[in-house]
């Protein structure tokens, strides 16, 4: 009878009940929509990381670092780089030989680290050559050339066909320098990176370092992320003499921007329930006020206080459970239709997000399991509110009540 | 008469006011704190970026931001050091002669950025002392480094032993000098980390033949606010020989990350808006609905609508100014709080944000302003919401509107 | 004669501190099982106070309230609940009905909260919206029943509880006197048939006749108790 009374007491009072209605279906749909922002964002940060950075995974020499003195080479390179090319689940691989060194002109200089690549592999594994935005790639028949990113060459005033001397240690440790001609110039959404690295055909750094058939780095491209545990796994039992890591080892800056992502987006996730909560707890409120007379009535009937408390409690979530479908088919619908259309932010943020490698378009998305904490924090938030006007209900006194 | 009336009817019903009231009151004051927490984040975001290295402003020779190279130096006259200490708000002007140098120990070179450096002015840009970890502090007169922790791993040094700095110098020639590590320095950036060499400034001018010379000149400021007024007084003060650059320009990824973010911030405060007015757009409704009888009543006795419509005006008003007010007075001191008493996260976050040199805060900002600001928008919103109730009591039927 | 009201000595003042007003002032009453009394005086005499207090929905500020031996006079309000619960009906001057609920629910609703089982109360139910002559009635909302129909819905959901004695604040003072009149044959009927004690507040003589007990209060005392003969 106590969920009867409730669930008539919602018909009641239409607008009332419209009102928590929708208040509750507009704080689902703004924290989904705020995680799904955040969300995406992060997502998208991670994709650039992977298919435009770092790839899935990467193979290195044990103790690999990248100093300015003799890097630790992978020395069967070319056999292991055919041999992971022919796994399903890899969709590219590049092997890369690595200096640090310093890149000068005529009038000034910068530290850089010197990528020996092969042109097609590369351009399979991190888009190098979609991000050409001035010149060629490596079409050239001579085979100092070099790609350097717009960053460096603007900071250093340097154009296509503009003669750069590399110098960098061999693997004898002997100073190296030689003559490179800027081919191509390179953009990628990460101006930090385009500053530091430069590109050459493998062959010709390997020659300059007195290495064969060697590489620093192999980059792995999966089909999905889905895939990096188990590739990885089977990668280290195979070669139990290298290092092999995931994306997130190797970048563990990227972790930082997502989780602090999910930090901020539960900031303000929790500001939307204070919001939500307040609305609830005011509309509830009202109600039990403008019912002091049937409250009084129901208690002077002999209806006890634990009843009464579980009677505006049932009501209010029912309204929240009316509420919910149609913010979450809200969420969904906002987020869906975003998530291919996207949200500009480049009149906001101009070239921003690019430099700290985010598009400047946002997508947001929401995985299922987020939509569920959303439902469930909005829910909890929803009943705790209810709280305070049942308590309120408690306090009337039926003859008063009565009277008024 | 009108006013009387609405006073009286605000007192009548005081829970109803009271509520009404709460829900302006409750939008403002999450608006006041969404507000100051987005600001405050990002001011401590570049606080910490610009005491890693740059300061907020800094003075150069025209042109040398573009070509960072020791031809574009400057002499460090004392007319210019007066000129830049007379402005208000400056508080110091610390002096750099910053160039590229190969940095060699024993068996290994890597680049390096040498900084000549004052050592007690320096420390009041980047509180370099602080990050002492080794050895002693620089005096003025040294022949000795300083150098990043990082570096000194590279190269296999420590304190007290020697390191060969190796580069080019003013017009040309070659500079080149041995040192001994009189103390360690660690930075949180990784980039930086590995790449510093303190000098006192006379030996680094000494070293790269550039007696008297510097590169830039860091100015200090009592508050970060004053900033774009220091920015055009040292303009029109020093003259266009000199390029005078806020961090902004000096970091426009950092400046553009901020942007974003404000962005982002923008979506999510309109959210917050779009909940909050819904909030008092809720009570205002229900509020209407409770009054429908009165309102018929005072029109059946002769009031017009007008009228009416006048005193529920001044009630809205009244509620709203008043929730207003409360908002504020309550938000300084909360606002405050969070100032003072930032919000810290622990645990896994924590970390990260240590190991980038940032303190695991999330502080608000207390600025007036955002308070003032967020209290006129949102009682904006409120008022034009008032104009619900209005437009009921001109639609409103009396006869329609008596029957219970 | 079993005694269902010993109230000794009580009085309920307001305002102690600064103009103490009498609402119930130094009241003796005993009302046994059975008696169909009527409480009269002019408005602001203290009849519902006296009511409200002999209902358990307020407290005296001195004296002893014993009902059906038990003195509530110092029970907690959630204990007074639950007695109220158990001992007294209540038929209010403006009906409240609990609006959500049709006539059918309202009177199962109070056995709903003494955990009476479903069949007992489908059939009490039955009965008695019989007894009150709205069988037709029982599935409408109260917005749909005249006064006088919402009022004998008050009536059955008094009785539902099986309590000691029904309190009746003006119960005909909203009603046009044919719906007066019906109530009031009602009511005497349950309490002659079912030795039913009803005790009501009224200034309409028209029910002050039919009363066998007529309390007189003036200005919060008793001024006159007397016994009448029936009349019908």
């Amino acid at each position: 009878m106590i969920t009867t009374i409730a669930w008539r007491n919602i018909w009641r009072n239409k607008t009332r009940s419209l009102v928590i209605m929708t208040s509750v279906a507009l704080g689902l749909w703004a924290g989904a929509f705020i995680a799904a922002l955040y969300w995406g964002m992060g997502q998208e940060r991670m994709r650039i990381a992977i298919e435009n950075e770092i790839a899935h995974l990467q193979i290195h020499a044990p103790d690999f670092t990248l100093e300015f003195a003799r890097i630790p080479a992978i020395h069967n390179a070319t056999q292991l780089t055919a041999q992971v090319a022919a796994m399903k689940e890899v969709k590219a691989v590049s092997a890369r030989a690595i200096a640090m060194g310093m890149l000068a002109t005529a009038t000034g200089s910068a530290g850089i680290q010197i990528n020996g690549i092969e042109p097609n592999a590369e351009a399979a594994t991190s888009q190098l050559k979609s991000k050409l935005t001035e010149g060629t790639y490596f079409e050239s028949k001579k085979t100092n050339t070099a790609l350097i990113g717009a960053k460096l060459a603007k900071k250093l005033k340097l154009k296509l066909n503009s003669k750069v001397v590399l110098t960098f240690q061999d693997k004898e440790d002997n100073l190296v320098s030689a003559a490179f001609r800027i081919e191509g110039i390179y953009q990628s959404y990460n101006t930090a990176l385009d500053e530091r690295n430069i590109y050459v055909p493998i062959t010709t750094l390997n020659n300059l370092l007195g290495l064969q058939q060697q590489a620093h780095e192999i980059a792995i491209l999966l089909h999905s992320d889905e895939l990096t545990p188990v590739v990885k796994a089977t990668l280290a039992a195979q070669n139990q003499d290298l290092k092999v890591q995931d994306w997130k080892e190797i970048s563990p800056e990227t972790g930082l921007i997502l989780s602090t992502m999910g930090q901020a987006s539960m900031v303000f996730v929790v500001i939307i329930l204070l919001a939500l909560a307040f609305g609830i707890i005011n509309t509830m409120l009202m109600a039990v006020l403008e019912r002091t007379r049937e409250i009084g009535v129901l208690m002077a009937l002999g209806m006890n206080k634990l009843k009464l408390f579980a009677m505006i409690l049932t009501e209010t979530f029912m309204l929240v459970m009316v509420g919910c479908p149609f913010g979450l088919l809200l969420a969904w619908g906002v987020i869906q239709l975003l998530s291919e259309k996207g949200i500009d932010l480049t009149n906001i943020a101009g070239q921003t997000m690019q430099d700290f490698g985010f598009s400047n378009v946002i997508y947001p998305g929401l995985p299922a399991n987020q939509y569920l904490q959303i439902v469930i924090l909005v829910v909890i938030t929803a009943i705790v509110s209810a709280f305070f006007p049942a308590i309120r209900a408690l306090r009337l006194k039926p003859v008063e009540a009565i009277r008024g | 008469m009108l006013f009387k009336l609405a006073w009286r009817n605000l007192w009548r019903n005081r829970s109803r006011t009271l509520i009404t009231m709460a829900s302006v009151f409750f939008a403002v004051l999450l608006a006041v704190f969404t507000m100051s927490l987005q600001k405050g984040v990002w001011d401590n975001l570049t606080k910490n970026v610009v005491s890693f290295y740059s300061g907020y402003l800094q003075i150069h020779l025209n042109g040398y931001w573009n070509e960072q190279i020791l031809d574009n130096s400057f002499a460090f006259t004392d007319s210019l050091n007066r000129a830049v200490l007379q402005q208000p708000h400056v508080t110091a002007a610390t002096p750099r002669l910053e160039a590229f140098a190969l940095a060699s120990g024993n068996e290994i070179t890597k680049g390096s950025m040498v900084a000549g450096i004052d050592p007690e002015k320096e420390h009041i840009v980047t509180a370099l002392k602080n990050k002492l970890i080794s050895g002693s502090y620089l005096q003025p007169n040294d022949r000795a480094v300083l150098i990043a922790e990082g570096l000194a791993k590279k190269l296999q040094l420590t304190t007290a032993d020697t390191v060969v700095l190796l580069g080019q110098g003013y017009h040309g020639s070659t500079a080149a000098g041995k040192y001994s590590i009189k103390g360690l320095v660690k930075f949180a950036s990784p980039e930086i980390n590995e790449a510093m060499v303190y000098l006192p400034l006379p030996e680094a001018q000494n070293l790269y033949g550039a007696t008297g010379m510097l590169t830039s000149l860091v100015i200090s400021l009592d508050a970060p606010q004053n900033l774009n007024a220091v920015v055009t007084n040292l303009k029109k003060a020093i003259g266009s020989r000199y390029e005078v650059m806020p961090w902004q320009e000096m970091m426009p990824e950092i400046q553009q990350l901020i942007k974003t973010k404000e962005g982002s911030a923008q979506i999510i405060l309109a959210v917050l808006y779009l909940l909050v007015s819904f909030g008092i757009f809720g009570t205002l409704l229900m509020m209407t609905a409770e009054r429908r009888y009165e309102f018929g009543m005072l029109m059946a006795i002769g009031m017009k609508r007008r009228r009416l419509a006048g005193v529920v005006f001044i009630e809205s008003m009244l509620v709203t100014i008043t929730g207003c007010i409360a908002a504020v007075l309550a938000g300084i001191p909360l606002v405050n709080y969070l100032h003072q008493h930032p919000i810290r996260f622990t645990g896994q976050m924590a970390k990260v944000y240590e190991d980038f040199g940032f303190e695991p805060v999330l502080p608000a900002m207390f600025s007036m302003e955002v308070i003032v600001t967020q209290a006129a928008i949102v009682s904006f919103m409120a008022l034009l919401l008032a104009l619900y109730p209005l437009l009921h009591v001109y639609r409103l039927n009396e006869t329609e509107a008596m029957k219970r | 004669m079993d005694t269902v009201i010993d109230v000794h000595n009580i009085s309920k003042v307001y305002n102690p501190d600064t103009i103490p007003v009498y609402a119930v002032n130094n009241v003796h009453l005993h009302v046994d099982r059975g008696e169909f009394t009527a409480l009269v005086g002019p408005s602001g005499s203290g009849k519902t106070t006296l009511l409200n207090i002999l209902g358990g929905l307020d407290h005296p500020t001195s004296g002893t309230v014993v009902i059906n031996g038990i003195d509530i006079t110092n029970l907690s309000s959630n204990k007074l609940i639950d007695f109220r619960l158990h001992n007294i009906g209540f038929v209010f001057q403006s009906f409240n009905l609990i609006p959500v609920l049709t006539a059918r629910e309202n009177v199962e609703f109070i056995m709903l909260l003494q955990n009476v089982p479903k069949k007992e109360r489908n059939q009490r139910v039955i009965a008695l919206l019989n007894e009150v002559g709205l069988s037709d009635k029982m599935d409408v909302r109260p917005a749909q029943l005249s006064g006088g129909q919402q009022q004998r819905v008050a009536v059955a959901r008094a009785l539902a509880s099986k309590p000691q004695f029904i309190l009746a604040d003006e119960p005909t003072a909203n009603l046009d006197s044919a719906s007066a009149f019906n109530l009031l044959d009602i009511m005497a009927k349950l309490n002659r048939e079912e030795n039913m004690t009803f005790i009501f507040s009224t200034h309409d003589q028209r029910v002050i006749e039919r009363a066998r007990r007529v309390i007189t209060l003036v200005d919060g005392s008793i001024a006159s108790d007397t016994a009448q003969t029936k009349t019908d």
